[in-house]
């Protein structure tokens, strides 16, 4: 039983050269190639296509959107040159069943057919779920204490503000200009979240920056 | 006289008048006619009185008709025979006859008989010879045929009734034989008798009784005319009448006097009283009735409403009103003089409001008002000024030209007055010291004309021009400092850096405001200092720097500190100063831009920076502060010029740079791959067939050729940033960066994942570390780097933070030789973010990255 597949990429000569790659299998049958994302998607709606091998980037809609509009009708192989976790990750997101560098061997590819035909998820080398886990891994978002992001401006600044003085003192202090002072105060408060002076107050008691006489 | 006074008199008098007319009236139509009645009365009762004597005439009559009649009577007048006699003439016959007298007379009148009986003495005497002289003389003879006669003859002893009757038979016609006399005296008592059948007192008196009393006399000669009664009132009781009793001859012989008393008269003058008694009772009601209530309605109130008039008008007190009561004519009246009173005090309360408003004008104007009168040759001052002046509010005219004021500028002041009794206005200026300060004054003289252009007087108005006058010089001196602070401007203006503007501001500030030395101070980043930076009147060397702490000023230089550290301008006019300057004024300069400066001005003159010249100064100042403003400004547009000037340079340097990069990648990288597996495909290709170790070289190529595309590619811009967002592109770009230099990243983040920004705040962020980045490897000479990013308060915030070897920030931004760390300052900058580099040398770099994220989701 052969297995339909829909080529999709902007350059002809790609797609040349991967129907005579496919059609060197004889389980293999192209059965359409789109220019685009937008013809993409409507030649699957239209041909039904068991696999659909799609470019990564293309104009207009990328291969990532593209993926994510038609990963309930067809099962899609993202043809990439980035060999980097963060596509494969966001390919599969996307609802990719393969992900295969246009740089690997045309077997990876076949074989990454296969594979997905079968309903099993590819990944070219050097991609392993392994990988992708500790990329996850190291892609979220770590807590951090915002208060260390300060500047020693800042700290000085944020020290004398709650002192009680005011940003003409904190200029002639720091020697710095009042408007500089200012600068400095508004960004200490951006990078702590606080909006008033009050807040600063309190962050300062929090954190024992001050002590609550 | 009051009208009350006037009507009572005149409503008494008419009643009076009338009274007097009623009265008078009254008694002149009734008493004649009570006067009538009782003469009237009176004729009534003569005539009864008269009747009662010939009632005994009749009686007399009879007993004589009787007699006559007898035959035996006949005979005896024809006979007298004796015999008669004895039978009827006896004494006892007359007594019985009631008769005094009895005779016989025959037809020649010849006494038959006669005798004369005196009931008295009741003894017959003979006749007396007046009696027989009656019968005989013939007197009576004429009636001897005619028939009887009657008639009294007046004897001495009474008057005498006599009748006389012929004698005739009885039953034939035969000739009277004779006649018959008979008589009675009509005595007192007869008369007694007489009066009490009339039930009247009556009096018969004879006629011509020389003892007659006065009432008889005038009524004797009352009936002189031929009246048959005269009366005559005796007393208010009683009033007698009177008849003259005439003799048988027809001559008056005795006066009948008829008294009665005077009911009538006295009833008349009864009622008289009563009428006029009702009259003047009737005439005080009505005078009181009518005056009632004209005094009630007319008088009382017109005398009250005088008397409140009078009142009101003594007073001068409009506020009171008239009582008003009822609704007649003069209720009106009194409503209306309200009225009339109520407008009048409107109209005075107006004329008192607008005289006290002018006269609180004239007060409170600085004019004086003069007024002069040629005719009366006096005038008046009027005005606060001439309350001041002393002028007086009336004055003469010698008074006038003796005035104290008038006698300062005498000539001005009399010839402008004369001219303007001359017909001419006057405007002239003058001026007088009071109270030991110059006043000016500018008076304006007009001539008042009357009708026929005469001049009648002179009115003027003085008015106080000192401060106009001070305003003026104020003015002059104003617009000459001005001039000076003008010029000043134009060499400020001309000023090409800020050193030359420092000498300049010393230079003019010498020159023109008479000092000795003037110098600019500059105040340290730290406030302990101030260096001297410019100077004029000594030369800048051999001014020392000033050094103070904020609770210690030297006491040298202690303004200049103190205006210093206050920014405010000191000055101090007496100063011990070694250097001999007595006066110093210490002026900052600005503290907006740059560090602080002073501008410090000495003089040697005690008191030199008097408050006009210490305007003139801070004005000065005011432009010397605009003008080092402005040197400021130019000198940091010309910075800013210069690094706009290496920016555009570097950039193209660096455009530069990358095309450079790029031709020499796709030279030596690219082309020289292309070329290789040119040649390998060429000698692939044998006329024998292909050679498959061949090919496989040149898949190898290929491959490597992809790798490097896809390595520039990167290299240039990550496809990653738009397709995948920030972090995934930040998290390759540290592996990448690790995998480079072998430099562990530290990467952070937090509230970024699936989060995607404009690309223009991605690129410039990811920029921005790989710029830190890049910096790190470069410079800091450390195999660890933090990155952090983060977003808070809608803010994006990255930190780039080493511990490394660190730089001057300051050094490496002028100089250019981080071209880089420059470049992306000025691209955090032209996204609205700000990027500060905090590094010195060998404290580690930390590079501070935020940016607003206003717009974006």
């Amino acid at each position: 039983m052969s297995i339909t597949i829909l080529l999709a990429d902007d350059h002809r000569v790609v797609r040349q050269g991967l129907r005579a790659l496919l059609e060197s299998d004889p389980e293999l049958v192209v059965i359409g190639e789109a220019n685009d994302g937008f013809e993409a998607i409507q030649l699957v709606e239209k041909l039904n296509p068991q696999i659909t091998i799609v470019d990564i980037m293309m104009p207009g809609l990328g291969g990532l959107e593209v993926t994510r509009q038609i990963n309930n009708r067809t099962k899609v192989v993202i043809l990439s040159m980035h060999a980097n976790e963060a596509y494969v990750f966001e390919a599969l997101q996307n609802g990719a069943y393969g992900y295969v560098l246009k740089d690997s061997t045309a077997e990876d590819l076949v074989r990454a057919i296969h594979n997905v035909a079968a309903g099993r998820h590819f990944l070219s080398p050097p991609f392993s779920e392994k990988a992708i886990s500790a990329y996850i891994e190291k892609s979220q978002p770590t807590q951090f204490d915002p208060y260390k992001t300060l500047t020693t401006r800042e700290r000085e600044v944020f020290h004398l503000v709650v002192e009680g003085l005011s940003n003409a003192t904190i200029s002639t202090r720091l020697s710095i200009s009042p408007r500089t002072v200012e600068t400095h105060r508004s960004n200490l408060m951006n990078k702590l979240s606080l909006h008033s002076q009050a807040d600063l107050i309190r962050y300062a008691i929090k954190r024992g920056i001050i002590s609550m006489e | 006289m009051t009208i009350r006074k006037t009507v009572f008199l005149t409503i008494g008098a008419t009643f009076l008048g009338f009274f007097v007319v009623l009265s008078i009236t009254i008694r002149s139509t009734l008493l004649p006619y009570f006067d009538r009645f009782e003469k009237q009365m009176v004729y009534l009762n003569l005539d009864r009185a008269i009747s009662a004597i010939e009632s005994n005439f009749d009686h007399l009559d009879r007993t004589a008709k009787d007699l006559a009649r007898l035959d035996e009577t006949y005979a005896f007048a024809q006979t007298a025979n004796q015999e008669y006699i004895k039978a009827y003439l006896s004494k006892n016959a007359y007594a019985d006859l009631g008769i005094n007298l009895l005779a016989f007379l025959d037809p020649s009148g010849k006494l038959l008989y006669g005798n004369l009986y005196n009931q008295e003495t009741d003894i017959l005497e003979p006749l007396p010879e007046v009696l027989i002289g009656y019968f005989e003389g013939g007197k009576l003879a004429t009636a001897m045929h005619t028939g009887s006669q009657r008639g009294i003859i007046p004897l001495d002893q009474a008057p005498l009734m006599l009748m006389i009757h012929p004698i005739l038979p009885a039953e034939s016609d035969a000739s009277p034989s004779g006649k018959l006399v008979i008589g009675q005296f009509l005595t007192q008592s007869e008369i007694l008798r007489l009066g009490g059948i009339v039930q009247l007192p009556i009096t018969i008196i004879p006629y011509y009784d020389p003892s007659l009393p006065k009432d008889f006399v005038a009524a004797r000669q009352m009936l002189e005319s031929p009246i048959k009664y005269a009366t005559l009132a005796q007393s208010e009781d009683l009033i007698a009448g009177f008849s003259a009793l005439n003799d048988i001859e027809g001559n008056p012989a005795y006066l009948l006097r008829v008294e009665q008393n005077r009911a009538i008269f006295q009833s008349g003058q009864v009622l008289i009283r009563y009428l006029i008694t009702i009259l003047i009772s009737a005439s005080i009601m009505f005078v009181f009735v009518s005056l009632a209530p004209l005094e009630g309605i007319i008088l009382s109130p017109l005398s009250r409403m005088s008397r409140e008039v009078t009142q009101i008008g003594e007073s001068g007190d409009l506020s009171q009103r008239l009582t008003v009561k009822g609704k007649d004519e003069l209720a009106r009246l009194a409503r209306h003089t309200n009225t009339m009173l109520e407008q009048l005090q409107l109209a005075q309360e107006k004329r008192r409001e607008s005289e006290a408003r002018f006269r609180t004008l004239v007060e409170s104007m600085n004019d004086m008002v003069f007024t002069y009168h040629t005719e009366t040759e006096t005038g008046g001052f009027l005005g606060r000024s001439a309350k001041e002046l002393g002028m007086p509010e009336e004055i003469t005219l010698p008074e006038l030209r003796s005035l104290p004021v008038a006698q300062n500028v005498f000539p001005i002041q009399h010839q402008a007055f004369e001219r303007c009794q001359n017909g001419s206005h006057e405007v002239y200026e003058w001026s007088t010291e009071i109270n030991g300060k110059q006043h000016f004054y500018q008076n304006a003289l007009s001539p008042i004309f009357d009708r026929n252009g005469n001049v009648t007087g002179v009115v003027g108005v003085g008015r106080d021009i000192t401060s106009f006058k001070q305003l003026e010089e104020n003015l002059h001196q104003r617009i000459a400092e001005l001039a000076m602070l003008y010029d000043i401007s134009q060499i400020f203006l001309s000023q090409p850096s800020i050193s030359s503007t420092n000498d300049t501001i010393c230079r003019l500030a010498v020159d023109k405001f008479d000092l000795d030395l003037a110098w600019i101070g500059n105040g340290t980043l730290d406030s302990s200092r101030i260096d001297p930076i410019a100077s004029c009147g000594v030369p800048l060397e051999t001014l020392k720097p000033i050094y103070f702490d904020n609770n210690h000023f030297p006491p040298e230089s202690e303004p200049i500190a103190r205006a210093f550290c206050n920014d405010e301008p000191l000055i101090d006019n007496h100063v011990q100063n070694t250097a001999g300057y007595q006066s110093i004024a210490a002026v900052p300069l600005f503290t907006q831009t740059g560090t602080p400066a002073i501008l410090n001005l000495f003089s040697k003159n005690p008191d030199h920076f008097t408050p006009q010249r210490l305007r003139v100064l801070l004005a000065y100042t005011n432009l010397a502060r605009l003008s080092l403003q402005n040197a400021c400004l130019y000198d940091q547009l010309e910075q800013g010029r210069r690094r706009l000037e290496t920016i555009s340079r570097r950039l193209v340097e660096i455009q530069e740079d990358e095309r450079k990069w790029i031709a020499m990648e796709l030279h030596d990288e690219i082309g020289q791959i292309l070329t290789g597996l040119k040649l390998l495909l060429d000698s692939s290709i044998s006329p024998g067939g292909f050679s498959a170790e061949k090919l496989a070289q040149s898949r190898g190529l290929v491959y490597e050729l992809i790798s490097r595309v896809r390595q520039i590619s990167l290299d240039l811009r990550p496809a990653m940033l738009d397709d995948l967002g920030l972090i995934p592109a930040v998290l390759w770009l540290c592996e990448r960066f690790r995998e480079q230099t072998g430099v562990q990243v530290h990467l952070h983040h937090e509230g970024l994942d699936n989060r995607r920004f404009s690309t223009q705040v991605e690129t410039t962020a990811f920029r921005v570390i790989q710029e830190a980045l890049t910096n790190v490897a470069r410079h800091a000479q450390v195999n660890r780097v933090t990155v952090q990013a983060w977003t808070a308060n809608n803010q994006l915030n990255i930190q780039v933070k080493d511990e490394g070897i660190g730089f001057d920030p300051e050094n490496i931004m002028d100089n250019g030789q981080s071209r880089g760390l420059m470049g992306i300052r000025e691209r955090a900058h032209f996204v609205g973010g700000f990027l500060t580099i905090e590094s010195a040398p060998g404290t580690g770099t930390n590079v501070n990255f935020s940016l607003p994220l206003i717009s974006q989701k």
